[in-house]
């Protein structure tokens, strides 16, 4: 026992460096059959497009400045697609390997900053401690959506340059002549998070808080730095202040921008105080058969005792805050407090307020390192009471870290082939919309619509609120898929509903239409539908106030039938909603062409020209453009 | 002094003495070297032979997670024992019986060092250091020798499945030792709250080991509790310490406690069981009184010819008194019991003995309805037993003058290395082994089928190993002949039945007044409650009537299954048998077949072979969304995953 006792306790630095090389190898050896696994919804959109910046060096800055996904446009998770598409083959499995390398990196950044922060708390816990946590960190099988989802880049470097920040910090206050170099450092880093991903802006008070309750202004040499405490109150106590006046001032913009969302802010915020415990247990003690990408099922919290769990979950909530504040009090309590603060400031943007889709296991790729450093905090208070228990407490921390290791690796698995991925999305969440909806999909392009028809069911029965419409849109579009003769009495079925809404769901009409676009089901009657959309929409009697992009994509059906007349008052419709949109605009010019509107069309030229010279237009545009001013 | 203890001795007679201990220790090692090749035989091949989920080279690392739950034996699927056969498989690349037993082999070293080390803490303990033994070390060393050594312990070492009983073994002997070694020191020193913790937590993290290796290992606190209440008697800091007396006592109940609840709240948990079985809970627990003090005679008077594989010719104790030997068995218990409980203080080891004796046994020889008889069970309990016996050598040489120690102990490890050679060779070749168990236990019908079935393999092999024509014969009918024993012994065995009529219809279909066996196969279905054995049974038969579609007798075997399922519509097994049945028959639609499968779906949604059975019909149908949809079922059943690697395979070809 003896000899074990002396493991733990001075780690030399090679076992160190081989324990760390080890965890390491071992992820990447988890993760790696996940690289050949699919791209994924929002990676379409995103990362199919990458243009090559060596060949068009004009697209690749549209590529990078373009992206609408946040109020910044993330340009260094774009400019980080951008690079390695110059550097590798460009497919999916290269960025799920660039995912994966960041994931390591990213597992590096939490141990160097858990070791930064267990050396102060106390030198002899550091090394092994640090990386049998970063290790749980690394292996938790709630970040395989993450890593594997090409897309979550953003949220990934997002934590690269946030943990960067926070490690700089240390370094800055750990110095023992302070440098302003590594304060430099953090502010960069900082600046380089928010511009991956907008949330990384709680790195500013995870910053504050981490000097207000980890290091309580204390310096190297022990001397309290009582200019510091003020200020640091000072900007907690302004952030907050501005926090509660902003939302007291935007209350009713907030309200309203839930309209589009199935709940309200009050619901919102009722169901995250359920998510938090949830994210908490499947982060501590994982149950992977609920993990996947489609959480859309969750129950929503109407009051507080809708369900009755929202009761219980604040006042856990509740309980928490108060055993916090208790734990203030104390120079453990203080790093425990920190390390709660950890995980729900991390998710203060994402699971609060914001008119965000309720549940995603990535948000908490950053606030999961907090979850870690409670459970190290816990250890090593555990330690400092019963110094014996030591290295036995580190054989359980590694046996927990190697039962997270198993469940990952299922997890990984399961993201590895494509057709597992669709039916154990919809094994493990029977009530999501988009999970029903995906093997509708999948079942009615193996050419089995009744099943495909079950599931669409399913889908529709999982969201009470879905149009009718939006179901039968679906169901014609399921036909295509599998390529079942529809007659035109099916398009009967579509009626104009009360609200004066014909089809809500742009993406199916969108998806429908494509297909028909491209003839993939000769046996749909493309004419008969045509006509049925045109007689809600462009007929007299026509009052359908639907969405812009439905008259997008029935202008792009009625293109493909040749009806040129229909697809102009389609788009003109579209670009009437939408003045200053160039897709539209260049449709619309396409359409004017070909129908001989030559005062319109030269028109809508001068005005496209406007538009360019204003640099809004891509390079694509441009040379689209270019070839009508040379007809 | 005179040498009667070796301690006394010179240095020089010391060297020899432990050198003689040295040489028959490598002789026991070297008989069971020679003895890895036996085959692989009984639950090796349902854990280990036939589990395509162990079988991985390791590049995947899901594939270990997969492997080690891949066993459907205990509760917990042993995870820790499995996650060994896997390494054992993806380092030499097969499932070979030399590899695996010589895992065994090297489990069974280190458990004796196990025992060496617990034996000293043993005897140093606060009850018995007063004990005139001498030379406590080594005593220490004649009880891990006798341990090692112990010819019993062969069909646990040897039986490669057993891997499992010697990893709970091997960690709960080291928590035990964890115990003791801390607990010396508490009955001097005391121990902080700290070092009390460590100690828990230590033990605790290997008690979830054995565990995981084999269910028996959740014996190790109430084995702890044993070694507190008869050997450290509550002592702490040289004084005794009441409160820690009571609370071992208490704790010493507590699990009898426990049992009691969980038959007085929920008694199906346990009765539940023996609806599949030939016994009550009441015949079970007579028996196991004989039984018990059988294992006993067994380690302190090797009989190998008493010993063997199986030992399902055990007489069942219907009451009391029949047979007689069982109220005796029960009086004899209950008095050591009471005896070693009453003098406990004055034989302390005496009392040890005992309570870890049958603590140890509690699980397997109690009252859950596994069956009657088996070797491997003494595994654990055996360890105070050998413990017990060095310390009564020690004593007697200490006692009775002419008695020298160093002839004492060579000759009982001689005497045990000589039975160990002798044992381990009849295991070392499969049809040494079923005939010697079948000349030990002539009333076993498993004895006699074993040796049936190893001698029927090799007249199935008789060119490829050189054997005349004639020789052959006489193999088909030695194979014959003990299946026949074994239908005569037991009656109601249908496996008997089904091998009697695959032989007779291959090689004996001229015999004179041949019996209808499928006829009494169809009386027996309608009489017996079937066991998984029977279903082994009928699946046997079924491959034989897959194999060649045109054989005689074929389409009554399938009536007799058409019935079956009729009469058993919800009986999963019987459905599979006749989808396997029909699979390979070109007459019968994929889509028919489906339907089977879909009937055996609905009964029993666990059964994960159905869904492969599914996929495997959709594919020949081309039916790729049925693939989707059997894919998911599947999934849906397997809730651990532990068919990931099957799944991922459907979707790669």
């Amino acid at each position: 026992m003896t000899h074990i006792a002396q493991f733990s306790g001075k780690v030399r630095f090679p076992l160190r460096l081989v324990l760390a090389i080890l965890t390491l190898a071992l992820t990447a050896w988890i993760y790696f059959p996940g690289l050949s696994g699919p791209a994924l919804l929002d990676d379409f959109a995103n990362v199919g497009v990458i243009p090559n910046v060596i060949s068009s060096p004009q697209e690749g800055l549209d590529y990078l400045f373009g992206n609408r996904s946040g109020p910044l446009g993330r340009p260094v998770s774009m400019a980080s697609f951008l690079i390695e598409r110059q550097f590798t083959d460009g497919s999916v499995r290269a960025s799920k390997f660039v995912n994966l390398s960041l994931h390591l990196l990213n597992g590096c950044l939490v141990y160097w900053l858990l070791l930064l922060l267990f050396r102060h708390v106390d030198a002899s816990l550091t090394s092994v401690l640090a990386i049998l946590l970063s290790a749980g960190w690394l292996l938790s099988p709630m970040y395989v959506s993450t890593v594997l989802y090409v897309v979550q880049r953003m949220a990934m470097l997002a934590a690269t340059f946030g943990l960067l920040a926070l490690i700089s910090y240390c370094m800055w206050r750990d110095a023992t002549r302070a440098s302003p170099v590594w304060a430099l450092f953090s502010v960069i880093f900082f600046l380089l998070a928010v511009l991956s991903k907008e949330n990384a802006i709680v790195i500013v008070p995870l910053i504050l808080l981490l000097e207000a309750l980890w290091y309580d202004f204390t310096a190297v040499g022990r001397h309290s730095l009582d200019k510091a405490r003020v200020a640091v109150y000072a900007m907690i106590i302004f952030g907050l202040l501005t926090i509660v006046m902003l939302l007291v001032l935007g209350h009713e913009w907030l309200v309203n921008s839930f309209h589009h969302r199935p709940f309200t802010l009050s619901e919102r915020l009722l169901t995250q105080s359920r998510i938090f415990w949830d994210y908490l247990a499947q982060l501590l003690l994982p149950d992977v058969s609920r993990m996947g990408v489609y959480h859309d099922d969750i129950v929503l919290s109407r009051s507080i005792a809708d369900p009755i769990y929202t009761l219980y979950a604040l006042v856990g909530l509740a309980l928490l805050a108060s055993i916090c504040l208790k734990m203030l009090t104390y120079q453990y309590g203080r790093y425990f407090v920190y390390a709660i603060l950890f995980f729900v400031i991390g998710h203060s943007v994402e699971s609060t307020v914001f008119p965000l889709e309720l549940y995603f296991e990535h948000r908490n790729y950053l606030p999961g390192v907090g979850v870690f450093l409670v459970l190290g905090v816990a250890i090593a208070a555990w330690i400092k009471k019963w110094p014996q228990i030591k290295s036995v407490l580190l054989f359980y921390l590694g046996a927990y870290v190697v039962l997270l290791a198993f469940q990952t690796s299922s997890q990984v698995e399961v993201w590895a082939s494509e057709p597992l991925f669709v039916l154990d999305s919809v094994k493990a969440h029977p009530r999501s919309f988009r999970a029903n909806t995906g093997m509708a999909t999948r079942m009615a392009s193996l050419g089995d619509i009744s099943a495909a028809r079950h599931y669409s069911a399913s889908a529709h029965s999982a969201n009470q609120s879905e149009p009718l419409n939006d179901y039968l849109l679906r169901e014609l579009a399921l036909s295509c898929a599998a390529d079942e003769s529809v007659p035109s009495q099916r398009f009967e079925l579509l009626e104009m509903s009360d609200n004066g809404r014909f089809i809500t769901s742009v993406q199916t009409l969108h998806a429908l239409v494509l297909m028909l676009q491209d003839d993939s089901c000769p046996k749909f009657d493309r004419y008969g539908f045509a006509d049925r959309m045109e007689h809600f929409y462009l007929s007299k009697s026509a009052t359908a106030g639907d969405a812009p992009g439905v008259f997008f994509s029935l202008a792009i059906l009625e293109n493909s039938l040749q009806r040129y007349d229909n697809a102009y008052n389609y788009i003109e419709t579209y670009t009437r909603n939408n003045p200053n949109d160039i897709k539209g605009l260049m449709m619309k010019l396409h359409f004017l062409v070909i129908l001989g509107k030559t005062k319109e069309r030269d028109n809508l030229i001068s005005n496209l020209l406007e538009y360019n010279k204003a640099g809004l237009l891509t390079v694509a545009q441009q040379r689209t453009l270019d070839l009508y001013l040379d007809m | 002094m005179k040498w009667r203890a070796i301690s006394d001795s010179s240095a020089g007679k010391k060297r020899t003495f432990y050198l003689c201990v040295g040489i028959l220790l490598l002789a026991g090692l070297i008989a069971y070297s020679f003895s890895l090749t036996g085959a692989l035989f009984f639950d090796d091949r349902q854990n280990l032979v036939n589990n395509g989920l162990l079988q991985i080279d390791g590049s995947r690392f899901d594939d270990w997670r997969v492997a080690a739950l891949s066993s459907g034996a205990g509760i917990t699927r042993r995870p820790v024992a499995m996650l060994t056969f896997a390494i054992n498989h993806a380092v030499f690349g097969d499932i070979s019986p030399a590899h695996l037993k010589a895992v065994n082999l090297l489990i069974h070293i280190a458990i004796s060092l196990l025992v060496y080390a617990f034996a000293t803490s043993v005897l140093a303990s606060p009850a018995l250091n007063e004990l005139d033994i001498g030379d406590r070390r080594l005593w220490s060393v004649v009880a891990a020798a006798i341990w090692f050594l112990h010819p019993l312990q062969v069909s646990t070492v040897l039986y490669a499945v057993q891997r499992m009983a010697q990893l709970s073994t091997l960690f709960v002997v080291a928590g035990l030792l964890v115990f003791t070694r801390y607990r010396l020191r508490w009955a001097l020193q005391g121990a902080s709250s700290g070092e009390v913790a460590s100690a828990v937590l230590w033990i605790a993290m290997l008690w979830l080991l054995a565990i995981f290796s084999k269910e028996n290992g959740v014996l190790l606190p109430w084995l702890i509790v044993v070694t507190e209440v008869s050997l450290f008697q509550g002592i702490w800091r040289k004084q005794t310490s009441l409160g820690l007396l009571r609370v071992g006592w208490f704790a010493l109940f507590l699990p009898l406690m426990g049992l009691g609840l969980v038959l007085a709240l929920s008694p199906d948990i346990v009765v539940g069981g023996y609806s599949y079985r030939e016994f009550s809970l009441e015949e079970r627990l007579l028996t196991q009184a004989r039984i018990l003090w059988q294992y006993l005679s067994w380690l302190l008077l090797p009989d190998i010819r008493a010993m063997g594989f199986q030992h399902d010719d055990v007489v069942l104790s219907k009451s009391l008194l029949n047979p007689i030997t069982t109220l005796l068995a029960v009086f004899s218990w209950v008095a050591l019991l009471w005896a070693s409980w009453r003098y406990r203080h004055a034989y302390p080891l005496v009392f040890f003995a005992v309570l870890f004796y049958l603590v140890a046994h509690s699980l397997e020889s109690s009252m859950f309805p596994l069956e009657m008889v088996y070797e491997h069970r003494n595994y654990l309990p055996s360890v105070a037993v050998v413990v017990f016996v060095a310390a009564v050598f020690g004593l007697m040489t200490r006692q009775i003058s002419v008695l020298r120690p160093e002839f004492l102990v060579i000759g009982v490890l001689s005497v045990l290395a000589i039975l160990l050679g002798l044992r381990t060779y009849a295991w070392s070749d499969e049809l040494l082994r079923s005939r010697v168990n079948v000349e030990n236990h002539p009333m076993s019908p498993r004895a006699h089928f074993f040796y049936a079935n190893a001698t029927f393999q090799q007249y199935r092999d008789g060119e490829k190993l050189g054997y005349s024509l004639e020789e052959q014969k006489k193999l088909a009918v030695r194979s014959h002949y003990h299946f026949e024993r074994m239908y005569d012994i037991d009656s109601t065995s249908l496996t008997a039945v089904v091998m009697l009529h695959q032989l007779e219809s291959e090689l004996f279909s001229q015999m004179p007044g041949r019996p209808d066996r499928l006829k009494t196969l169809s009386d027996l279905l309608e009489l017996k409650r079937l066991q998984s054995s029977d279903y082994s049974a009928l699946g046997s038969l079924v491959q034989y009537y897959s194999r060649d579609l045109g054989r005689n007798g074929r389409r009554r075997f399938g009536l007799m299954l058409e019935d079956l399922v009729e009469l058993f519509p919800n009986n999963a097994e019987f459905l599979v048998l006749k989808y396997e049945f029909y699979a390979a028959d070109t007459e019968i639609s994929p889509i028919d077949r489906l339907a089977i499968l879909e009937q055996v779906a609905v009964a029993n949604p666990h059964r994960m072979q159905v869904y492969a059975y599914m996929i495997a019909e959709n594919r020949k149908l081309g039916d790729w969304a049925g693939i989707h949809k059997a894919t998911l079922r599947w999934m849906e059943a397997d809730q651990s995953r532990r068919h990931l690697r099957a799944l991922r395979q459907v979707f790669n070809r």
